[in-house]
């Protein structure tokens, strides 16, 4: 698809990948919910990750930065583990799993995002209010920015989330099921931020739930049944071969 | 009368002595708890500190058998350790079992305070009247409050709001977005058990003043009632400490003019009132003052609605489309 | 007697997660105790039962209120409204001199004085009040329990299902707890408010952890109850302690054993279930990861197995020599790793989708 020109931050292939995993295994309690996953995404693309519920994409992404621990395998961020690579990389969970009635504003949580930088006990200041206050006029929503974050409607809500994200200026965006129930302004917005990304040289990867949309928005995708089905650009890869495979009836593994 | 009464009260905080370290005491306490409740209320944890403070008097018992002395510091201390063993048994619990919070709530709470009832009865049958002074913390009993307990208070509280300035980021995103902080490089697991420290000292602070029975109202009712009148944390807090500290001077000034009452339950009615009144007249969801919001702010609603309702309008239009 | 009785109406507490309900309304129930003490004078035993029941009536509705309002959440109301009703209630019993009820009896009981308090019928006595209010209500209890025995478990295990097949689950939600309430009141001269939670829950908690069945649960809940009720007393009047407290704290070292050592759902099966497992998924990923590799024509080695999969080289050895004693894998003639066909079924088990 739209392959673009060459840009100074995109590495191409044999350097080194935003995100390789290799062998990785991860299980709750007693059921696999990745199995030996290898897996190499490229620079400067939008990637989806496809599957359905169960398949353990959520899994793979919180994988990545360490909310969920491994089994076994290996994740490196550009080569390295991801504890020394933190601030490349920007994670906008899925709206459900934070309380909206937190005592909080828009601007105050896209704040949130720069903590990070700030590290252990340095404050927010002047400046990371300055930032996130630029991060909100991004997704549009400078005039809320005072608003308790749930009197926001959920796609307002979403974007004060990518908001955040932009706010850490990372090289990855990890995104889970960003577009899951949003209105059309807030795809929209979302989509066009994220492509002008792309086109910087950033990795998008989103957990996607809306097939008809995949070869629209993305160009490569990840197809994951709890073992990796197939991963590559669209056009190659997102068949109805593979997608037969991916969404079949999944069989468990009984374990005793 | 009445009034004159209450007058010649808060004169006396000035001016008595005993009634100005209770006054403090209870400051203290109230300002503590409402600081730190928060944090309970917003994690959903509310019952979490019933459980804690019952399970906190065993540990004053028996801190009291093995050093045999009054002294507040080896009671708080006895007291802290077992509402932190108390609240680790409950979270054994749940995370090994399928019996649910409330039910692990409720055994801790119920084992240990008859732990620690054991342990007052067997010091009254050996010692007689040695024990008189302990089950003052079932109800609280600020009139007994002297100097050197205000004084380890006003320590244990300096401490837990210093900690609570330096991490107030930390708490804040383990609180609101654990795993978003997770991916900062905040451990969660970390950040929550320093919390629960914390908590744990303020409850034990509550304990001279309030007991164990009534803590977990210090901790939950300023929380709540700060949470109708703002939407920032950091007001949250400072409101609920305001909250809690008034009705705490305001409990115990009411309480000491009657004989033998119990400080605990009058704090309590009095905190209680504050978040009727919060309920009641908040400009968030309050009637009075949405009535008067209403009328000075309509142009403005008008406008943010209309826009919101054109995103929904076009929201809905766009999956009809898809359809 | 207290102790079957609250275990039999526990069942339905601990499945319903009610258990910080059944804290707040025996809390709440001292209010309605004093006042229908105030209102009739005396500690008569239906006055004080209605007022309990009132007020834990009360406590349960207050409390929905405020969180159907949607200002607060349902564990901040209860953690509210009980400390509260309570809080009045310590403040009349203490300022009312002329109500005999000692603040702390309230909290811990005086069950050693209840024998004492006996009962006259034409001045024949006819044997410890309490015990035959206790009879009566464990009676009450039980025919509760058997007439409703079926929409109890329904409702508890699915109430839009109940709704469906016209049964009404907020009267039976109101009629437990008025249950809770009646139970709570009767208990209280002889345990106190925080040792009737002891019986309700603890018991019964053990039991869930020991079966599944809910008629089983409920007589298993009552035997515990009675057993640690039993070994509590023996305690204290061994040791001259509180005997509720010593109940309730026999009750919970009860439970704590049964956590421990319980057959199925004990710590130690659990961890034992664990490791078990642990090791079996430990077993698939090894082998998962010898057929990937085999098929991509490179060398297995341990040190390969530890450093792919980022365990330590000692746990690699350990498996691999296990997978070599256990005919999952073998050497061919050059040395290199190869899976047997034992070895291949169990890795489909885990990579057919």
């Amino acid at each position: 698809m739209m392959e673009h020109k060459s840009n100074p931050n995109n590495l191409t292939e044999g350097k080194i990948p935003p995100i390789e995993i290799k062998n990785l295994s991860v299980t709750y309690r007693t059921e696999p919910a990745l199995w030996n996953i290898d897996l190499k995404l490229p620079e400067g693309k939008m990637i989806a990750i496809v599957g359905p519920n169960g398949a353990g994409k959520s899994t793979l992404i919180k994988t990545v930065m360490g909310i969920v621990p491994i089994t076994a395998g290996k994740v490196s961020v550009y080569g390295k583990s991801y504890s020394k690579q933190r601030t490349k990389v920007a994670y906008v969970p899925q709206r459900g799993s934070v309380d909206w009635d937190f005592p909080t504003d828009a601007l105050d949580v896209v704040e949130m995002g720069l903590y990070g930088k700030l590290g252990w006990l340095r404050r927010p200041n002047s400046k990371t209010r300055k930032i996130a206050k630029e991060c909100l006029e991004k997704v549009g929503l400078e005039d809320y920015s005072d608003r308790q974050i749930g009197q926001l409607s959920g796609g307002q809500q979403q974007r004060v989330f990518v908001a955040r994200a932009l706010a850490q200026d990372p090289q990855i965006y990890l995104m889970d099921e960003p577009l899951n129930g949003v209105d059309v302004i807030t795809e929209n917005t979302i989509l066009s931020i994220l492509e002008k990304l792309r086109k910087e040289g950033k990795t998008i990867v989103m957990v996607h739930h809306d097939l008809q949309t995949v070869d629209k928005y993305f160009n490569w995708v990840v197809m994951l049944n709890r073992n990796l089905i197939a991963t590559g650009p669209i056009e190659k890869v997102f068949t109805k071969e593979n997608l037969d495979k991916t969404y079949q009836e999944k069989q468990r593994v009984s374990l005793r | 009368m009445v009034f004159e009464e209450i007058l010649s009260m808060f004169i006396g905080i000035f001016t008595d002595y005993t009634l100005r370290y209770v006054a403090l005491g209870s400051a203290i306490l109230g300002i503590t708890s409402g600081a730190l409740g928060c944090f309970t209320v917003l994690r959903k944890q509310s019952l979490f500190g019933d459980a804690l403070s019952h399970a906190a008097l065993p540990g004053i018992g028996l801190a009291y058998l093995l050093v045999g002395t009054k002294d507040s510091l080896f009671l708080m201390f006895g007291a802290a350790i077992f509402a932190w063993f108390g609240g680790i048994v409950t979270l054994a619990i749940t995370s090994t079992t399928r019996i649910k919070q409330d039910a692990a709530l409720g055994i801790t709470l119920s084992v240990f305070f008859g732990l620690g009832i054991v342990f007052l009865t067997y010091l009254q049958s050996i010692g007689g009247a040695s024990q008189g002074g302990l089950d003052r913390f079932l109800f609280g009993q600020a009139a007994a409050l002297i100097e050197s307990d205000v004084i380890n208070l006003g320590i244990l509280a300096a401490i837990c709001f210093a900690i609570l300035i330096i991490f107030f980021k930390e708490f804040k995103i383990a609180t609101f977005d654990s795993s978003f902080g997770q991916s900062l490089g905040f451990p969660t697991k970390y950040v929550n058990a320093l919390l629960t420290t914390v908590i744990v000292v303020s409850v034990v602070i509550g304990l001279h003043t309030v007991g164990v029975v009534l803590m977990v109202a210090m901790l939950i009712a300023p929380a709540a009632a700060a949470k109708q009148w703002t939407s920032s944390l950091k007001s949250m807090i400072i409101l609920s400490a305001i909250f809690g500290g008034v009705s705490g001077i305001v409990g115990s000034m009411i309480s000491s003019t009657s004989e033998g009452m119990s400080t605990g339950p009058v704090i309590v009615i009095t905190i209680t009132t504050i978040l009727g009144i919060s309920l009641l007249f908040s400009p968030k969801q309050g009637y009075l003052f949405q009535y008067f919001q209403k009328k000075r702010q309509y142009q403005k609603n008008f406008d943010q609605i209309s826009t919101v309702s054109n995103e929904v309008k076009n929201g809905v239009d766009k999956k009809s489309q898809v359809n | 007697m207290v102790a079957a009785n609250c275990a039999s109406i526990g069942v339905f507490l601990v499945l319903r997660q009610m258990g910080m309900m059944t804290d707040a309304i025996s809390h709440a129930v001292l209010l309605g105790i004093v006042i229908a003490v105030f209102v009739v004078g005396g500690r008569e035993t239906v006055p004080v039962i209605v007022g309990g029941i009132l007020s834990g009536i009360l406590t349960v509705s207050l409390v929905e209120l405020l969180y159907r309002s949607g200002k607060l959440k349902k564990d901040s109301s209860i953690g509210i409204i009980f400390p509260f009703l309570f809080a009045i209630g310590v403040i009349l019993v203490t300022q009312a001199g002329d109500v005999h009820i000692d603040v702390q009896h309230v909290l811990y009981g005086s069950i050693e004085f209840s024998p004492f308090d006996t009962l006259y019928i034409d001045e024949i006595n006819i044997g410890a009040k309490s015990l035959w209010v206790l009879g009566i209500l464990a009676i009450a209890n039980l025919s509760f329990i058997a007439i409703l025995y079926k929409e109890l478990k329904i409702s508890t295990f699915d109430s839009s299902l109940a709704v469906g097949v016209g049964l009404a689950p907020i009267l039976i939600h109101y009629l437990l707890m008025i249950m809770v309430a009646t139970t709570a009141v009767v208990a209280f001269e002889s345990v106190g408010a925080i040792l009737v939670i002891a019986f309700f829950i603890v018991p019964t908690s053990a039991a869930y952890l020991l079966t599944d069945r809910l008629s089983r649960m409920m007589l298993l809940s009552i035997t515990l109850g009675i057993i640690s009720a039993v070994i509590g007393y023996a305690f204290a009047i061994l040791s001259d302690v509180s005997i509720s407290g010593s109940m309730a704290t026999s009750a919970g070292i009860v439970f704590g054993l049964i956590w421990v050592f319980s057959p199925n759902r004990g710590l130690i099966s659990r961890w034992r279930r664990l490791s078990k497992q642990r090791s079996e998924i430990d077993l698939g990923v090894i082998l998962t990861y010898i057929q990937s590799e085999v098929k991509e024509g490179r060398k297995v080695t341990p040190s390969n197995i530890s450093n792919s999969l980022g365990w330590t080289i000692e746990y690699s050895l350990k498996l691999y020599e296990l997978i070599l004693e256990h005919n999952l894998a073998k050497k061919d003639n050059d040395g290199n790793l190869f899976l047997t066909e034992l070895g291949s079924k169990k890795v489909e088990n885990y990579t057919s989708n």
